[in-house]
């Protein structure tokens, strides 16, 4: 009995089409599925980042800009590449590079030839930076510190 | 409720359901005499799922698993497509190459996620690189044959495969140092920069020699993007003006390599295939006539007739299953592999290395897709490629398994171990070596 | 960060390049995979009908099924043809995408109801297949006013239900003649009349009388031979073209402008010394275009050209063409069509004919005169035997050489009820044993019955 109807069935070709669009039907709702999930890590992602990179954020002395630090290795210079770019003469095209891990950043200097500063020292290898640290790169200071609205902790 | 706080229920049922689906079109539509032949297909691909997702939900550790549900999803639709080609069974072989392929994915998925500890064992990379290469003269040498195939009973490796994901891994890890260049004439050169050319060098010559180009396009296009990362790298002081330059000599060597090729290539670049229906278009032309045979939605999983044609599972396997699931589900299936490249452009990787490696991986990829599927149906010259993910071939899988490990490091990747606040840390500020101190 | 977008960005771009390469993959297979069917095997063909819905291609046909009446293809084996591949420039072979059972949403099915309704007459076509007897040529009729052909003859045929070794068969066999060029012989004669009276215009040319001495003798000497060596005497246009004069003719054509004949052949449609023309065909079967040779109006080759002899060719369906402008007495070729609508996998309709027309070359004045000389002719006891009102140009055409000679006869009939018309080969007719009025009279008899 089961086996005539699915037979039946089987021969029609409007039932092929059927099944067939079912399972193109399942197949996209997966894909939107994975595609709407993949968002829902990215919000995760972006808290896990926050603990990783200690909600740490750059603030321009002068303009009091805030520049946010998005990648565990930024260059900092003139150069039109340059993750982070200060368009002042002072600072080398390559000028320095900011690290991080575990909520701890430090900064290297690449040879530039004015020279970076932590706290008004000539560095001359990485250094960790603290919160409210001030940085130099030529002429220009930024301040590192913790994004304003804190949370309970870093880790 | 997994490790990331995230409830995946929805989508495990969802993974679940489109299998079931699957299985029960397979069932619905397919050609088989008794239902039980059904049974060894259903009962493997829903285990699979089931253990994959326990696994998942209690031994990972991981920050995102959509990659790994994506993976379990294609891999399982790749075994149920497998094993119904000319009438339904269960393809053993392609199982258990799926399942190695999802243990790759995990190995190099641990092996690539932290990055600076990858850079230490770099040397080991170049060692594995050349150890293939030194196998491949060996036996190109002794057996006459450059590509070997190690026959393992149930599948066969080809060890050049490997080739690929290392060879990504060599393009992301020479793009980490780059301060350590000399200039050259007008270039900048790093000694990573160079190894890299080298090793494509090597390949490239081994199989002119050898008379067998047909693998080549994917080095280069892991080779291409890994020059052009080099090039847009901030640190590696390219002017725009070189940049054109150097895209002017590349066009320049393409139509030149497409010009100057030897003849057996030229023979394959220029071939009309409905004039050579029975000769060198063959292949070709069953698959283009298999695909407007199947219409958009198939002739049934099992009822195709195309299985009789050489490579009908592995280089023509898009035609294959266009006959049988219809049009749309191949093109559905295609988008699910892009789809895995497309996940990190959402999610959106924290390091340059890690951008450098998934641009390797969808170079890889993509060249291996395009190349096949374009192939197969006739808009370019048609090469011996491999659908990942579905077609069938042990090294190719677990090359595509390695791969997609490294995508899911991208998502998922770890930043430097924390490090003990003491004096270790002096020393190393004082020694300058702090890129190496939490490894 | 700047560097980690640039690395995106070039991998969205490898995704997209992917993704258009997708994109030109599934345009092309939507728009080519009829042609990829037309390759494969595992595809069923739908049937070929009449105007009466009788069945002229069967993509089940056999021997067995058949058995009835064995011949019932043999009428219109080279016109339909089949999809065996063997015969090219067939109904069936050109048009076989519309016969597939197939659809791109469906796939190969077993089921559909593709098909194509041709506008032929079969019940006609037999009668006229069976009216040549023993002869060997071909006949073509249409209806001038709305351009369904309704009988399409070409012997000899090929049975399509029972033919392996296409080498063993005649020679002709496996093409319709009348859509191939043959030597017009005085049917010609219209067309430089049509010429003439479009050069120099309808009074010069019914005030010329020329005499025929049987011979005539051209500015350069060489002899235009008359089919009556005793010579018709003087005569005008419209006797001449009665007695199918050819020294009258050779004489008008000297008095002609070289340019105005040409140009008149070259809109009518004539390939003039090899010049490029617009490709002719009918539901993708492809017409042999006229060609002829026109270097000099006193040249021996030039004249034969405009009699109907020398490097002249002509397919009869062009030469029913020109006869639809006449019996119209327009300016307005009817193009002719094969297909009068056909079906689609689910049986819509998806082509549908409509009449089409074309400008013949030469004005709606000069196709009324020819037509008044046409039927004055056509009132001649010779085709009593017809026994309609008819306009009619016969000729007879010397091929391979002068060893055996074709009768022709183009023509239309005058009657509301049976606009038709019609052009006759009949082969290897020197004996005059088979006359072209029979068939002609068998053609209008059956098509009235109809």
């Amino acid at each position: 009995m089961y086996e005539e109807i699915l037979e039946g069935l089987r021969n029609s070709t409007i039932f092929s089409i059927i099944v067939s669009a079912v399972v193109v039907f399942m197949v996209l709702i997966c894909v939107f599925m994975i595609f709407s999930l993949a968002k829902e890590e990215k919000a995760i992602e972006e808290r896990r980042w926050e603990k990783v990179s200690g909600r740490m954020e750059l603030i321009d002395k002068k303009t009091g800009e805030h520049i946010p630090l998005e990648a565990d290795e930024i260059l900092i210079g003139r150069h039109g590449a340059a993750d982070i770019r200060f368009p002042d003469m002072s600072i080398s095209r390559y000028h320095a590079v900011l690290y991080v891990s575990n909520g701890v950043w430090r900064v290297l200097d690449l040879g530039s030839t004015s020279g970076t500063y932590v706290n008004n020292k000539k560095i001359s290898s990485q250094v960790i930076l603290k919160n409210q640290d001030e940085i130099q790169f030529g002429t220009q200071a930024v301040i590192i510190r913790e994004k304003g609205r804190r949370r309970r902790n870093v880790s | 409720m997994f490790h990331n706080g995230i409830k995946y229920g929805r989508s495990v049922m969802l993974v679940l359901l489109t299998h079931l689906i699957m299985l029960s079109a397979v069932v619905l539509r397919g050609n088989y005499d008794n239902i039980q032949q059904v049974y060894p297909l259903a009962i493997a691909v829903l285990g699979l799922d089931l253990v994959y997702i326990i696994t998942l939900r209690f031994f990972y550790n991981q920050m995102t698993y959509t990659m790994d549900f994506l993976l379990l999803l294609i891999l399982n639709i790749s075994v149920i497509f497998q094993s119904c080609f000319g009438g339904i069974g269960f393809s053993s072989k392609h199982y258990i190459t799926c399942i190695l392929a999802l243990i790759c994915c995990q190995i190099s998925f641990l092996l690539t996620r932290n990055h600076i500890r990858l850079m230490t064992i770099k040397k080991y990379l170049y060692i594995a690189l050349g150890a293939i290469i030194g196998i491949m003269l060996i036996t190109s040498v002794i057996f006459g044959r450059y590509n070997l195939w190690i026959d393992l009973g149930f599948f066969q490796f080809q060890p050049s495969e490997f080739m690929k994901p290392i060879f990504v891994l060599l393009c992301a890890t020479s793009i980490m140092e780059q301060h350590e260049k000399k200039k050259i004439l007008f270039f900048y050169i790093s000694k990573e920069a160079l190894m890299l050319t080298g090793a494509f060098l090597t390949i490239f010559l081994i199989q002119w020699f050898k008379h067998d180009l047909g693998s080549l396009p994917t080095f280069a296009a892991a080779y291409a993007c890994a020059v052009v990362c080099r090039i847009c790298y901030p640190k590696a002081k390219f002017s725009k003006k070189m940049l054109i330059i150097i895209c002017a000599i590349g066009a320049v060597v393409v139509v030149a390599a497409l010009k100057f090729a030897p003849g057996y290539v030229q023979d394959r670049l220029s071939v009309d295939i409905w004039s050579d229906m029975h000769g060198h278009g063959y292949q070709q032309c069953q698959a283009l006539m298999a695909i407007a045979e199947g219409g958009l939605f198939g002739k049934g999983p099992g009822y195709g007739s195309l299985i009789e044609i050489a490579a009908a599972d592995t280089d023509i396997v898009f035609s294959t299953i266009c006959e049988e699931w219809g049009f749309l589900v191949a093109l559905l299936i295609i988008f699910f592999i892009v789809s895995l490249l497309i996940l990190p452009m959402i999610n959106k990787p924290r390091s340059y290395y890690h951008t450098t490696m998934i641009l390797g991986v969808a170079a890889v990829l993509i060249v291996q897709m395009g190349l096949n599927i374009f192939g197969s149906c006739n808009l370019i010259p048609f090469t011996g490629f491999k659908i990942p993910f579905i077609s069938q071939g042990g090294s190719s899988m677990i090359t595509c398994g390695l791969l997609a490990g490294m995508l899911k490091a991208g998502q998922s990747p770890v930043f430097r171990k924390p490090e003990i606040p003491s004096l270790q840390k002096k020393r190393q500020i004082q020694s300058g070596k702090t890129r190496r101190d939490n490894i | 960060m700047k560097s980690i977008k640039r690395g995106e960005r070039l991998t969205i771009i490898i995704i997209a390049a992917f993704l258009i390469g997708m994109i030109i993959l599934v345009v092309k297979i939507i728009m080519e995979s009829s042609f990829y069917m037309s390759h494969s095997t595992h595809v069923k063909l739908g049937n070929v009908y009449d105007c009466n819905g009788e069945i002229l291609f069967d993509s089940e046909a056999s021997l067995e099924k058949y058995k009835d009446d064995a011949n019932y293809f043999i009428d219109i084996g080279n016109v339909i043809g089949d999809d065996s591949g063997q015969m090219t420039n067939t109904l069936v072979s050109e048009n076989i995408n519309k016969l597939q059972n197939y659809n791109l949403l469906f796939g190969a099915t077993k089921t559909g109801k593709s098909s194509i309704h041709a506008t032929l007459n079969h019940a006609a076509n037999r009668k006229v297949y069976e009216a040549f007897g023993n002869k060997d040529g071909t006949a073509i009729a249409y209806n001038y006013k709305t351009g369904e052909i309704l009988i399409c003859v070409s012997k000899p045929s090929v049975n399509i239900l029972n033919y392996e070794n296409v080498s063993e068969l005649p020679s002709g066999s496996l093409m319709c003649k009348a859509f191939y060029g043959t030597v017009p012989g005085s049917t010609q004669k219209v067309s430089t009349l049509a010429a003439a009276i479009e050069s120099i215009g309808y009074s010069a040319v019914s005030e010329k009388v020329y005499n025929c001495p049987g011979t005539y003798y051209n500015n350069y000497g060489t002899g235009i031979d008359c089919h009556d060596l005793s010579g018709h005497g003087v005569q005008n246009i419209s006797q001449a073209l009665q007695n199918s004069c050819n020294p009258f003719f050779a004489q008008l054509v000297e008095e002609l402008p070289l340019d105005g004949i040409i140009n008149t052949f070259r809109d009518m449609g004539y390939s003039v010394n090899k010049s490029k023309n617009k490709e002719l065909e009918i539901n993708g079967i492809s017409i042999f275009r006229a060609s002829t040779e026109l270097t000099d109006v006193n040249d021996s080759i030039t004249q034969w050209g405009c009699i109907g002899q020398g490097k002249t060719e002509i397919s009869p369906c062009q030469l029913m063409m020109w006869q639809s402008a006449i019996a119209n007495g327009t300016d307005k070729v009817t193009m002719p069509y094969l297909i009068d609508y056909s079906t689609n996998i689910i049986g819509i309709t998806t082509h549908h004919s409509s009449t089409k027309y074309e400008s013949a070359g030469f004005s709606s004045e000069t196709s009324k005169h020819i037509r008044e000389i046409m039927l004055e002719n056509g009132r001649n006891n010779k085709y009593s035997s017809i026994g309609r009102s008819v306009g009619v140009k016969t000729g007879t055409a010397q091929v391979e050489n002068g060893k055996h000679e074709n009768s022709l006869l183009v023509g239309f009939c005058d009657e509301d009820s049976l606009p038709i018309a019609f052009c006759i080969v009949i082969e290897k007719n020197e004996s005059q044993e088979m006359s072209t009025n029979q068939i002609a009279a068998q053609i209008l008899n059956s098509l009235s019955e109809s």
